[in-house]
């Protein structure tokens, strides 16, 4: 089955059952939790993402100059005085 | 469970690996799932920014999956995730002694939610009497 098919499901008594290649390709396992995200047009199905995956994820960001950079974006939005 | 706030450096740092020690240890516990960090929706924005501008910025370009994943842990994990500054908090915005905008929203986030510190590196906000940092 292609990675990017549509799938069509029965609703049965509530629930509805994510075809075996799917829960293989997204690593969804039994009893595990997975979230429904409403979205425009329907129900987005996420497994939840560990934020340990962002640690060292971008190594080619070197803080001092990425500060120095943000710093100069926010004195764009410099306020004078009270609001 | 305890609420920390993140600016955007403090986020580019963790996706760096180059966090201090102090910061560091408070991302740790919640990889462990013991405390919560939330982020501001603005500094979501200049992390996401900065990163668009790599070129600009570090001299390299960075693939927009690195981006994808940020977007997906802050959609879907428990323990980091993205927060918006309520009208409360745009109150808080305005007797905040900061020049800019930016950091103003971020320390009303912090101010108007249960968070306990603010993980940065701005030394203007580490001078306020009434944000607690962490960096």
């Amino acid at each position: 089955m292609s990675a990017n098919a549509t799938t069509q499901i029965k609703i049965s008594k509530g629930q509805i059952t994510l075809p075996e290649y799917l829960r293989e390709q997204y690593e969804m396992h039994e009893g595990e939790s997975i979230l429904l995200i409403p979205v425009e047009n329907g129900i987005m199905v996420k497994r939840r993402c560990d934020m340990k995956s962002l640690r060292g994820s971008i190594k080619e960001i070197d803080v001092g100059k990425a500060s120095k950079y943000i710093r100069k974006l926010r004195s764009e939005l410099r306020i004078k005085g009270d609001l | 469970m305890k609420l920390f706030t993140a600016d955007a450096v403090a986020v580019l740092s963790y996706l760096a690996d180059t966090i201090p020690h102090k910061s560091n240890e408070i991302f740790k516990q919640a990889e462990s799932g013991l405390v919560r960090i939330q982020v501001p929706e603005i500094a979501v924005g200049e992390v996401i920014y900065t990163i668009l501008k790599g070129k600009e910025v570090f001299g390299v370009i960075i693939p927009l999956k690195k981006i994808l994943l940020l977007r997906n842990v802050l959609e879907t994990s428990k323990n980091m995730f993205s927060v918006n500054l309520t009208i409360n908090g745009w109150r808080k915005v305005r007797g905040i002694d900061l020049p800019d905008l930016h950091d103003r929203m971020i320390v009303a986030t912090h101010l108007t939610t249960d968070s306990q510190a603010l993980l940065t590196d701005d030394g203007k906000i580490r001078e306020l009497k009434e944000a607690e940092v962490i960096w």
